[in-house]
């Protein structure tokens, strides 16, 4: 193995993260490579540099600057955000927009036949009518693939079978 | 007995200053000091650690303390703003390659027992070396800022990086080998002139 390759494992090697046979490899290669002798010397250096490494304190005004500089906090309270859907709702645009909408739905309901003051008196007869429909629906699909003809065919088959065994 | 982080982040969420002050005071330094590895200047530093607090402030929302430490939340948030920083400042940053190195400002070493001569050389060397740091790839400058100044361990660097653990060591140790050549071929080009005058 080159040097590149031993390379990669010099700080490990130095953090005392190799495994045994890993160490002991590394060792041999040291003891017969100055280049790589040379770079873990070189690795180190930086590494006592690092630990060496002025901490500068921090300027006595900064952290005051810092707080100084921090938005206060606003608690929102359920008395503030009611006020605000309500600003919200009576705004000109959105009262018109909603406006609208219920005035062109009424219309098209109207249109398709709805019985809409029954549907204002009696809501859930939207979703007993929706059921019904539901069901209907179900029970003519039933029916018409048990009609069919390649389902009576099937059925046919089958009992040929059935009688000839 | 003081309150931890993850109390603090709480009452400030409820919208207790004092917390915010109290969480301030307790780690401007440690951003502060992240700063200045990153850019080598003071007056940045300032500038850029009160942004990171700003930042923080406004995400606050987003810390979970069951995902990690308040400091490990707080070093990813001011990394991103620093990398930040330096992509839209990189020719403005390289152009300058000042350290800063006539400042009056106080530095604490590990020893206390140098006499001012051996403090000056040693802070001489360690604004020589931070010079050439700032020469590596950002991917490489971080990874040895994380590892060998800020001390972190490799958990709160995947925490921090979000990389997979092998390309973490990868940058750690290619960092390194890159900034001991440097700091060789820096040495060699020192002697090469000296013989030279």
């Amino acid at each position: 193995m080159n040097c590149t390759h031993w390379e990669a494992y010099l700080s490990d090697y130095l953090e005392g993260g190799l495994g045994t046979a890993d160490r002991t490899a590394m060792d041999l290669h040291l003891e017969s490579c100055d280049a790589c002798r040379g770079l873990l010397a070189g690795i180190q250096e930086v590494v006592g540099w690092g630990e060496a490494f002025a901490d500068h304190p921090a300027p006595a005004w900064l952290a005051g600057r810092i707080v100084l500089s921090t938005p206060p906090v606003v608690r929102e309270r359920w008395r503030d955000t009611l006020a605000g859907a309500w600003r919200m709702a009576i705004e000109p645009r959105i009262a018109m927009t909603v406006f609208a909408s219920v005035l062109v739905l009424g219309w098209t309901a109207n249109l398709a036949g709805a019985d809409i003051p029954n549907l204002v008196r009696n809501p859930s007869s939207v979703y007993y009518g929706a059921q019904n429909l539901a069901y209907g629906a179900y029970d003519e699909a039933v029916r018409t693939w048990y009609g069919s003809r390649i389902v009576t065919e099937i059925h046919c088959r089958i009992e040929q079978l059935w009688e000839a065994s | 007995m003081e309150p931890t982080d993850a109390e603090l982040v709480r009452q400030c969420r409820k919208g207790d200053s004092g917390a915010w002050e109290t969480i301030v005071q307790r780690h401007h330094t440690r951003v502060y000091n992240l700063a200045y590895r990153f850019t080598a200047r003071f007056d940045l530093a300032e500038e850029l650690t009160q942004e990171v607090f700003l930042k923080i402030w406004r995400t606050l929302g987003q810390y979970r303390p069951q995902a990690g430490s308040f400091p490990t939340w707080m070093t990813r948030v001011a990394r991103n703003h620093l990398i930040d920083f330096h992509r839209k400042h990189k020719t403005e940053l390289a152009r300058t390659d000042s350290v800063d190195e006539h400042s009056d400002r106080g530095t604490e070493f590990a020893s206390g027992a140098e006499n001012p001569g051996q403090t000056f050389e040693r802070e001489e060397r360690a604004r020589h070396v931070h010079r050439m740091l700032l020469e590596l790839p950002a991917h490489y400058r971080e990874a040895v800022i994380l590892r060998d100044l800020e001390e972190l361990t490799y958990d709160e660097m995947l925490s921090i990086l979000g990389v997979p653990i092998g390309t973490v060591k990868s940058r750690i140790n290619r960092g390194r080998i890159e900034l001991a050549k440097l700091m060789k071929s820096r040495r060699r080009d020192l002697m090469t002139g000296g013989q030279g005058t």
